[in-house]
């Protein structure tokens, strides 16, 4: 069944568009934040020294650069980058052309068994964006490794277990992603649909964290947000408030945990 | 001397969604060596009844059984049951033998067992080509041909002819009768009522989810002294003209429910 899975994915363009959308993505934005804005940085002071914060002169500035789905220079406390809607999107293709094309009345006819269904699903929706992570990983640090300011402070100073670790958290936290975007897709069937409400729900997550941390009694909430928890295990040190590993380990049991309600909802629902 | 398990057992089967009435009251019994036609007119419950029979839809009574068992208590059920429903589960961006292949991984279908149904439905040409280019005939011939990997011992078929030229309605009016005269059991849905009367051993007739008439084609025509089509017009607009009445009288739509035999 997993091998079939992995068939859908790969016999047909979407899923394979999205994933080189991602890796593009993750190339464009740090060729922007390492190439593009200290080339025209002379323009104007003020991005000066705004380009200075993104130099990767120093290990610490080369390991915050590698954080995978960080968007360049690395994420705040949770935003929206195209490597991370991309993977997102990855994981819904997965349901969702089922459901749009009949594939799923294939499916179910050959295993009834909607749990054996949902697990293969998962399993190559896992692999699938484990592979296209690798692939945002091997990007982002050859990136970081090539860029002008690394290259000019005589090249890579962070330690080759540093960048494994920070490279291959980031590896880690795309499969996860694609597992909510796969659940969201078993729930809500219709593709179109389940982009926007995923779209949606990335901007909504930025939206809240940013509201809740402006309320002092909610704020200590925002590090459990699911982008907050993204950003704090991609990034060296944990930049959204919990340590790399807990939020690891916190958003993969949110991915589960979503896939048990879909695999709930398809065992539920008539196809 | 005990009674051997039909081959396709539909008890008393009932389901809605939501406000609408799918099906009410559908039994239907096929056996091994048989093609039972199933018709009736469109929104009669056809498509519920078969959906039902293969697990994709749950009823909300009574009981749909494949060789004695609901479909998902099948261990391999596409080694006995092949469907094709409606065309569909065809992506239009694949290839055709890469839509076999996937089906194949899933059911554990050889590569040799592909390349020889590609063959056996004419598809071989246009096995690497994107199933979006293929016209209506080839994807019904392809989606038989996915039904038919695990080589089912049943065959259930909604629409079978659906957009096939004269010569694929022969060839599948042949193979379903050599399917059937080899022991196997074939449940067919279709409009066609002309090749009904070519390929149907027996018949039920269904409207507004009920089950009106079943029994032997032949004896049922003789019996009537009609052919096929006075008899399928005539069940399904007396029930039509039977629940309009009673709507307009005010009284709840009923209509027979008594198989004629």
């Amino acid at each position: 069944m997993i091998r079939a899975e992995l068939l859908k994915l790969t016999s047909t363009r979407a899923p394979k568009i999205a994933a080189a959308v991602g890796i593009i993505g993750v190339a464009a934005t740090q060729l922007a934040s390492s190439w593009l804005l200290p080339a025209i940085s002379h323009v104007d002071p003020d991005l000066q020294a705004g380009v200075a914060e993104l130099s990767t002169s120093t290990a610490e500035r080369q390991l915050t650069a590698m954080n995978v789905l960080g968007g360049g220079g690395g994420m705040a406390s949770g935003s929206v980058t195209i490597g991370l809607v991309a993977i997102l999107l990855l994981g819904a293709l997965a349901a969702t052309a089922d459901f749009r094309h009949g594939g799923i009345i294939t499916t179910a006819l050959a295993a009834p068994r909607r749990g054996r269904i949902m697990s293969a699903k998962a399993a190559a929706v896992a692999i699938v964006a484990g592979l296209t992570g690798l692939g945002y990983a091997l990007v982002q640090g050859l990136l970081v490794a090539l860029a002008p300011s690394t290259m000019g402070a005589g090249g890579l100073s962070a330690g080759l277990w540093d960048i494994t670790e920070v490279l291959g958290r980031g590896v880690l936290a795309v499969v996860p992603l694609a597992l909510l975007g796969l659940a969201a897709g078993v729930l809500i069937r219709s593709q179109s649909a389940t982009f926007l409400v995923l779209i949606g729900a990335a901007v909504a997550d930025v939206t809240l964290g940013a509201i809740l941390s402006l309320i002092p009694v909610a704020s200590s909430w925002t590090p459990y947000l699911p982008l907050a928890l993204v950003s704090s295990a991609t990034s060296p040190d944990g930049a959204a408030g919990l340590a790399p590993v807990p939020a690891l380990v916190l958003l993969t049991m949110m991915a589960l945990v979503a896939v048990s309600v879909a695999w709930l909802s398809l065992r539920r629902r008539d196809l | 001397m005990t009674t051997p398990t039909p081959a396709l057992q539909i008890t008393g089967l009932s389901k809605s969604f939501g406000s609408t009435q799918a099906v009410t009251d559908v039994s239907l019994i096929a056996n091994p060596g048989r093609v039972l036609a199933l018709l009736g007119p469109n929104g009669a419950g056809k498509t519920t009844t078969m959906r039902i029979l293969l697990g994709l839809v749950a009823p909300d009574a009574g009981e749909a059984l494949i060789e004695g068992r609901r479909y998902a208590e099948i261990r391999h059920p596409a080694r006995r049951i092949g469907a094709v429903l409606d065309a569909g589960g065809l992506h239009p961006g694949r290839t055709g033998a890469q839509h076999l292949g996937i089906t194949a991984a899933m059911i554990g279908a050889t590569r040799q067992r592909v390349t020889q149904l590609l063959q056996e439905v004419g598809l071989t040409e246009a096995a690497h080509r994107r199933i979006g280019g293929y016209s209506l005939g080839m994807r019904q011939r392809l989606a038989l041909a996915n039904a038919l990997l695990g080589e089912p011992a049943v065959l259930v078929l909604e629409e079978p002819a659906n957009g096939l030229d004269p010569a694929g309605i022969r060839w599948l009016r042949e193979y379903i009768r050599s399917f059937a005269a080899a022991g196997g059991t074939v449940l067919i849905s279709t409009h066609v009522l002309s090749e009904v009367a070519l390929v149907a051993d027996d018949l039920v007739i269904i409207d507004r989810g009920r089950s009106l008439l079943s029994g032997a084609l032949e004896e049922l025509t003789s019996a009537e002294g009609r052919d096929l089509e006075q008899l399928y017009l005539s069940i399904t607009t007396t029930s039509t003209g039977a629940a309009s009445e009673a709507a307009h009288s005010g009284t709840a739509a009923h209509t027979e429910t008594e198989p004629l035999r």
